[in-house]
């Protein structure tokens, strides 16, 4: 598994530098000046999504499949790599989000705490959530119709809110809060955390079956 | 011991089939597997890759069920594809440290010893090697962890004579070891003449042939006659045959040929053209 992550690595540390090093840094001046980083975890959730997806389509590209199964390296190595992967880019986000979150408190006057903490936390744990439900797709049916299927997956969730508003009338996110008013912040982290636990469980094993059965040429 | 043993070996695509496909690879022998584009070469060896699944048939790898040893066993298989499957923005050292993570007995120093000699450029990428460069990048890896067993996927196809003679060089210093064996498909028979001690002949998914190259070219002849000269030799005699204005050329099995005609030598090349195309 660390061959295919160092592959990973390698790969995607080229591509991926310069295009994430200039979104962080717009991202970051506009979470500053408009004093909302929802949009700077809102990127950290599509960089969770993308690493993963781009690293497999650099993989077709090349049909580095077709070797990678030819060396030393089990079919269900291969599946939990990219797994880790998603993993390894959720930490990197909660920890860059952190501490973007923590100076934007210095900024302001604001005591640092454990609270800066929670929101790229939740963020990260609702990306790997989405990244549970397109990973076993993009094993199945290729990088191609696996991005389509998160695309699907992110516009079906941000279409939720309006057409219930529109259709019938409901304000989803006063359901949500009013459902997880009495639990506090930190329970619904939690509640999100075990959920994520368990859906990375379930795809995971969803992905390794699906890979084990798939035929590579 | 033999490194492979492929018995009774199918796999239906619907619009082309392996048909029982039988071939026995002893240890520390070469055995070419050739066929034209589209023969099923490279479906063989993706099934004994175990990267597709047979829809019947054994495949044995040192006396073992290939699925029950992998991938344990991977680590002394050297595997070259017909195309170079390293992702492109690598080089060099990061070859070979993603590698060294792969295989127990990866050897940097074989590595690099490899492609001082194939004077492959350490510092560029691999999208910046042309064809031939990128096939020695990919022997070279293959042949830097202590493998036993070289499987080789039309690893010559479109490098220029020069490069393909170096490569031959090298085959033939690997098989020096009586443990090493080498599976090498290529539809270029000329090259396989020159390693080869068995011939796999593979034509639409059956197999027309598997024996000891020099047997088989001491069994069978080109015989040049008329065509009245023809109809009366044995039947089974005449492997294939090809008409001219001029007369007949056959395929025959020397044994089965009255004294007194002429046959002259054929080639790999000859035999292969006569089994595929030669009237029977």
């Amino acid at each position: 598994m660390l061959a295919l992550l160092k592959k990973d690595i390698f790969t995607l540390k080229r591509n991926c530098a310069v295009y994430v090093g200039i979104m962080m840094l717009f991202y970051i001046a506009f979470g500053i000046f408009n004093d909302n980083f929802a949009m700077y975890h809102f990127f950290f959730i599509l960089i969770t999504l993308m690493l993963p997806v781009t690293a497999m389509s650099f993989d077709e590209k090349c049909r580095w499949d077709l070797y990678g199964m030819s060396m030393p390296i089990s079919r269900r190595a291969a599946v939990l790599s990219k797994y880790l992967l998603t993993g390894i880019s959720a930490v990197f986000g909660i920890f860059f989000g952190t501490l973007v979150m923590a100076i934007s408190a210095l900024m302001h006057g604001e005591p640092l705490s454990i609270g800066l903490l929670a929101q790229p936390l939740a963020f990260a744990l609702f990306s790997v959530l989405i990244a549970d439900f397109a990973l076993p797709i993009m094993f199945h049916f290729g990088t191609e119709k696996g991005r389509l299927a998160m695309v699907l997956i992110i516009w079906g969730i941000a279409l939720v809110p309006y057409a219930a508003q529109k259709f019938a009338g409901i304000d989803v996110m006063s359901v949500l809060e009013g459902a997880f008013a009495g639990l506090g912040f930190g329970v619904f982290l939690l509640m999100l955390a075990a959920a994520a636990v368990v859906a990375t469980l379930v795809s995971s094993q969803l992905s390794i079956t699906v890979y084990q059965r798939k035929e590579l040429h | 011991m033999n490194a492979i043993e492929i018995r009774d070996l199918c796999k239906d695509y619907g619009d082309f089939q392996l048909d029982h496909v039988n071939l026995t690879l002893p240890e520390g022998c070469v055995m070419g597997f050739i066929g034209e584009n589209g023969a099923g070469k490279s479906t063989t060896i993706h099934i004994l890759l175990d990267l597709i699944r047979a829809d019947s048939g054994e495949v044995l790898l040192y006396g073992e069920p290939h699925t029950s040893v992998f991938p344990a066993l991977k680590e002394d298989i050297g595997v070259v594809l017909d195309e170079t499957c390293f992702p492109e923005t690598l080089n060099l050292r990061e070859i070979s440290s993603i590698m060294r993570s792969a295989y127990k007995n990866w050897s940097a120093e074989t590595f690099f010893g490899y492609t001082k000699r194939f004077r492959l450029p350490e510092k560029k990428k691999v999208k910046d090697y042309s064809r031939g460069m990128k096939m020695k990048l990919s022997i070279a890896v293959a042949m830097s962890h202590g493998a036993r067993l070289l499987i080789l996927d039309e690893a010559t196809s479109g490098l220029d004579p020069v490069v393909r003679d170096e490569l031959l060089d090298l085959f033939f210093e690997f098989v020096q070891d009586e443990k090493h064996s080498i599976f090498i498909s290529s539809h270029i028979t000329s090259d396989l003449e020159k390693i080869c001690d068995y011939v796999t002949f593979l034509h639409h998914g059956r197999v027309l042939l598997s024996e000891e190259k020099d047997s088989l070219c001491e069994r069978l002849g080109i015989l040049k006659c008329t065509r009245e000269q023809l109809k009366e030799l044995d039947n089974q005699a005449v492997l294939g045959v090809r008409e001219s204005a001029f007369g007949s050329e056959a395929l025959v099995e020397r044994e089965k040929v009255p004294a007194g005609l002429m046959i002259e030598h054929a080639s790999l090349d000859d035999i292969i053209v006569f089994l595929s195309k030669g009237e029977h």
